[in-house]
């Protein structure tokens, strides 16, 4: 026990500073008792005017066996540096003392005097870090990731689907007519009624989305004692519409994030659907005889390469012209819709023979994407939710880890430094809008491949819009669209239980969509409500420049 | 000389900092009081307590004999104090007379805005402070030195007669810094008294009647010019010895590395901005362009960094053809580049500062292997590169927005020295950086010339160009009048061509 915290200790050594006076040494107090609390360490303060004691207490506590040394003073710094080299296992930190020392284990935090406020902040962060690659354990990545992300980043759209449903509930109640006859009794059973309403549509909700829990109890139940799989199916049946709904979601959401990373506002990701599948389509019910490990892929990538090409010539008309992507990508989205109404009418060059409905030929079932459960046509989650997965991986890693991406993030956020450190703008413009209408295109295609098995000729999706709304919830990063794209998922998918088994208009899970974009999007609203400290870190610029802003 | 104001003890704490401590303050009538420090001195905070922007927790203001209580702006504006400030607060679609008229506006008739009275107060004003401002112009149209005059008017017309000014030069080139002086020189002539703040030691010496210089919120002391040098000012300011000139031993040119041949150009206006230009600029040696803003510089480097196409001409580097190049062509072809608006230009500001360090090297090996970024790597040598060139910073994954003017200067010149160079085009390298930046970067400038690298160093800094460069040519519009050795050219020689006058018409 005693051993355990001695090893785990982090020292903060001020001089002639105050920890509650407001100044240097309160702020980097805080700092440092936040990674001690963080980090399950004990903190102790050695604060002193005499410099000889100073000396000894700094010995005693590093014989003791500290993690981390801070020092908040001109003086202090100048004598931790005397033991620098006798502790190199140990993290000094000197703030407002730029150290004469070249050691791995000792930085200088600078403080400019307007900017005090940010030294707890800068120190904690910078104690995190340090403290992590001194372990150099298998969870460094992942907290610096958490660290990059910062808590914040995290828990304001909680909190913003949080308030939303609370809002939400608002509306459900205040439209339900019982509530009102309810409260004509009186208000104690208005008010229960009114929880009643609200209670009836959220579980509604979340049978609908996620299952009903007392389902899944009894269907594991049976399974466990050897019964069949069929309940746990059913019993799962709403999670998995959930994820089908979902994986149209994660790429056009993806698709939108791309673009805003590269500074592009891409609106079209509509059309680009309906080209993708328009594509996917074509390739899937008119090449006949082929394996499916060659038709599927075939038909899959035709998806991509339709919705990139339809994006890319937005991409390529703002490189050669400057023409405004948002204009364009409007524009074209009329261009596919009616390309598509022209493709598939009755008799069309594209519709099934001797149909009456304006719809394709069904695709072959090589190329369809297959579902996890054939023998259940109900379940309609297919492997397109892998590939989805798949490209949230592959889009992170171009964008955060290639020098492919960081071209493209540099010109998102600086397309002037681009420029003079010698990227080419406008080729970059092309492939970023040819990269994100291709993933688009890839929504189309998992529709018509995976879950229609055939392309009809108005499938007004409205995907590209609601895909605006997942990259700004998910701040553009592929993780957070994910995490959008599933939360709307169990949304859409939970809307229609509710409207059956609750009578709640689908139309307020559109509300309570906006309800989070809105809250998401005005951060301060959700900081001024819980009260939140603004962390004023600015993320990298993910929002396109203005009309003007464009070169 | 009478007292128009007088601050007693000044003291204002934010959270965590005391931006001014106990600060005394005395403006003489008719006088310019130069207030001088760095960046974060807590000048700054000062004048804007005066201008009642901020309340002081201590301390008293004292304005004609009388003490006085500033709580807002339009308190300070009724006692006479009226502020310019650094980034100019104009309407830029609105007129002049608009614009002045803002937040004051005279009525006619009730309720009908009455343009012609406020346009006639503000000629009159421009004819007596020979201001030369139409009212009728707008904004957006008119220069930065005349924006600024805009905004003196606006003093003017709400009858202020103390003036703060902040940092009014940092905007300004060297003829509008003049032009300037004299304005100056006039509204003191009316009885107005300023507060000049700047961190320009020379401005200080020319125009100022008393200095107080502050440092870390601190008065650390007050001077007058006729009793001071600008070596006692800067280590007063900086809190050390400062080199001011710098040694440079004599230069050794060899072979050319940069040839330039009747280069041709133009403006984002489509007018011609570079007519023809010839010069070449060898190893080892530093060829300094002089010339007023405008002349041209701007579209010259842009040319020779592959950032605008050339109307005409030949540019060739390392006695390669490189005329009309891309900007990686040129890069690659071991040419670095420090440019003008170095937020704008040279860095990305939301990055981080390790991001920043490669930003034209992040696919070349180390730091790319295969199709990977290799982030520690980067990290690693970000590291390093922050030891090496004194660049304060917290660490390296932090946005590089986040340092000062002078630590960002430094990531850029830690980026392109890092990388092996030839030629090296440096634009207004040390503009709007402190005294101890200037310094660093200057004596980086001299060290990769001694290294025999090629410099071409464009500046409108008549002090840096004639402390740094080998050779001096001056640019006016759009044309080089004249490059000559700058050990036997007198400041007289070049303020002449700098204003287009040619030895032979002389």
């Amino acid at each position: 026990m005693t051993e355990r915290e001695d090893q785990m200790k982090l020292g903060l050594i001020t001089y002639g500073g105050d920890i509650q006076g407001g100044g240097l040494a309160q702020y980097a107090y805080q700092g440092a008792q936040r990674v001690a609390e963080e980090r399950d360490l004990s903190l102790q303060v050695v604060g002193t005017d005499e410099p000889d004691q100073v000396r000894e207490e700094i010995q005693e506590l590093l014989e003791k066996g500290v993690t981390g040394v801070v020092t908040t003073s001109l003086h202090t710094g100048q004598i931790i540096e005397e033991f620098v080299e006798s502790y190199p296992t140990v993290t000094f930190v000197t703030i407002n003392y730029q150290p004469q020392l070249d050691s791995e284990n000792l930085t200088g935090l600078p403080v400019e005097l307007q900017k005090l406020e940010e030294l707890e902040e800068l120190l904690a962060a910078h104690l995190s870090i340090q403290l992590e690659a001194d372990q150099r354990g298998f969870f460094q990545n992942l907290r610096l990731l958490l660290l990059e992300w910062n808590l914040q980043s995290v828990l304001i759209p909680v909190l913003a689907i949080f308030t939303a449903l609370i809002v939400g509930a608002l509306f459900i109640a205040g439209f339900d007519p019982e509530v009102w006859a309810a409260f004509q009794d009186g208000f104690g059973v208005g008010m229960n009624g009114a929880w009643q309403s609200v209670v009836n549509a959220y579980s509604a909700l979340w049978n609908g989305s996620i299952g009903n829990p007392q389902k899944i109890i009894s269907a594991i139940r049976t399974w466990m004692s050897g019964g069949g799989t069929e309940d746990l199916v059913s019993a799962f049946r709403p999670l998995m519409e959930s994820l089908r709904v979902s994986t149209p979601y994660i790429f056009t959401g993806l698709s939108v994030a791309l673009g805003f990373r590269a500074g592009l506002f891409n609106i079209g990701a509509e059309g680009q659907y309906f080209i993708g599948g328009l594509t996917s389509v074509f390739v899937g019910y008119s090449v006949q005889g082929l394996p499916w490990y060659i038709h599927l892929p075939l038909a899959v990538g035709a998806g991509f390469l339709g919705g990139a090409f339809w994006a890319g010539i937005s991409g390529f008309l703002k490189a050669e012209t400057g023409a405004h992507e948002v204009i364009t990508t409007i524009m074209l989205n009329y261009i596919a819709y009616n390309l598509a109404e022209f493709l598939l009418q009755v008799g069309g060059p594209m519709a099934r023979p001797d149909d009456p409905r304006p719809i394709s030929p069904p695709v072959s079932p090589s190329a369809r994407l297959q579902q996890f459960f054939p023998d259940n046509p109900a379940i309609r989650i297919n492997i397109g939710l892998f590939l989805a997965f798949f490209m949230v991986f592959v889009i992170w890693y171009i964008l955060f880890k290639t020098p492919i991406g960081f071209e493209l993030r540099t010109v998102g956020s600086s397309p002037r430094a681009a420029k003079t450190a010698g990227m080419n703008i406008g080729w970059n413009y092309i492939l970023a809008m040819g990269l994100s209408g291709g993933l688009a295109g890839l929504a189309g295609g998992h529709d018509v491949l995976g879950v229609l098995g055939y392309m009809p000729n108005s499938f007004r999706s409205g995907y590209g819009f609601d895909a605006i709304a997942l990259a700004l919830l998910g701040k553009s990063h592929p993780v957070g669209v994910l995490m959008a794209s599933l939360l709307f998922g169990v949304l859409r998918a939970g809307a229609v239980q509710m409207q059956g088994a609750a009578n709640v208009p689908v139309d307020i899970i559109s509300v309570l969509q906006g309800l989070i974009i809105v809250f998401v999007a005005a951060p301060e609203m959700i900081r001024a409500l819980y009260r939140l400290r603004d962390s004023g870190q600015e993320g990298e610029t993910v929002l396109t420049t203005g009309w003007s802003g464009t070169e | 000389m009478s007292t128009v104001l007088e601050m007693r003890g000044i003291t204002k704490a934010f959270p965590g900092v005391l931006a001014n401590d106990q600060i005394d303050l005395k403006l003489n009538e008719g006088e310019v009081l130069a207030l001088l420090g760095e960046n974060g001195a807590g000048k700054s905070t000062l004048m804007n307590i005066l201008y009642g922007l901020y309340t002081s927790d201590e301390g008293e203001i004292y304005i004609r004999g009388s003490k006085v209580d500033i709580q807002d702006p339009s308190d300070a504006i009724d006692l006479g104090v009226g502020m310019v400030h650094q980034h100019f607060m104009l309407v830029p679609v609105l007129t002049v007379t608009e614009n002045v008229m803002l937040g004051n506006e005279p009525i006619r008739n009730g309720l009908l805005l009455d343009r012609k009275k406020s346009a006639g107060k503000i000629k009159e004003i421009s004819e007596q402070y020979q201001l030369d401002v139409d009212p009728e112009s707008y904004i957006k149209d008119l220069p930065v030195g005349v924006q600024q005059r805009v905004e003196i008017i606006k003093l003017l017309y709400r009858e202020a007669d103390i003036l703060i000014l902040d940092e009014p030069t940092a905007v300004l080139t060297p003829q509008e810094i003049e032009e300037f002086f004299k304005i100056i020189r006039t509204l003191l002539e009316d009885g107005k008294s300023i507060i000049f703040i700047t961190h320009k030691l020379n401005e200080v010496m020319e125009i100022a009647d008393q200095i107080a210089v502050l440092r870390m919120g601190r008065k650390v002391g007050t001077a007058v010019p006729s009793e001071t040098t600008e070596k006692e000012l800067a280590s007063m300011m900086v809190g050390r010895e400062v080199v001011l000139q710098i040694e440079k031993p004599p230069s050794k040119p060899e072979d050319k590395v940069l040839e330039v041949h009747d280069l041709e150009a133009m403006d984002d206006r489509g007018n011609k901005a570079v007519g023809g230009v010839d010069f070449d600029v060898r190893e080892g040696e530093i060829l300094g362009i002089a010339g007023v803003q405008g002349n041209g510089q701007t579209e010259l480097v842009q040319v020779l960094t592959g950032l605008r196409k050339p109307l005409g001409g030949q540019v060739m580097i390392n006695g390669k053809e490189m005329t009309g190049a891309s900007p990686r062509k040129i890069l690659d072809a071991q040419v670095a580049h420090v440019p003008e608006d170095r937020q704008q230009d040279g860095l990305v500001l939301s990055f981080p500062v390790s991001d920043n360090l490669v930003l034209n090297t992040y696919a070349k090996s180390p730091f790319t292997k295969g199709f990977t970024m290799q982030d520690e790597v980067i990290r690693q040598t970000a590291r390093e590169r922050v030891k090496e060139f004194d660049v304060r910073t917290p660490g390296v994954m932090i946005p590089v927005g986040n340092l000062s003017g002078g630590n960002q200067q430094k990531v850029i010149v830690a980026r392109e020295f890092s990388r092996p160079i030839k030629l090296l085009i440096a634009a207004q390298p040390t503009r709007g950086l402190d005294v101890g930046s200037i310094e660093y970067i200057h004596e980086r400038l001299i060290e990769k010339r001694d290294d025999g690298t090629a410099i071409l160093l464009v500046s409108t800094e008549l002090e840096e160009i004639m402390s740094l460069s080998d050779r001096i040519a001056v640019m006016y519009e759009g044309e080089i009048l004249d490059i000559l050795p700058a050990e036997d050219v007198t400041r007289e020689e070049l303020g002449l061509l700098m204003a287009g006058v040619k030895k032979e018409e002389n």
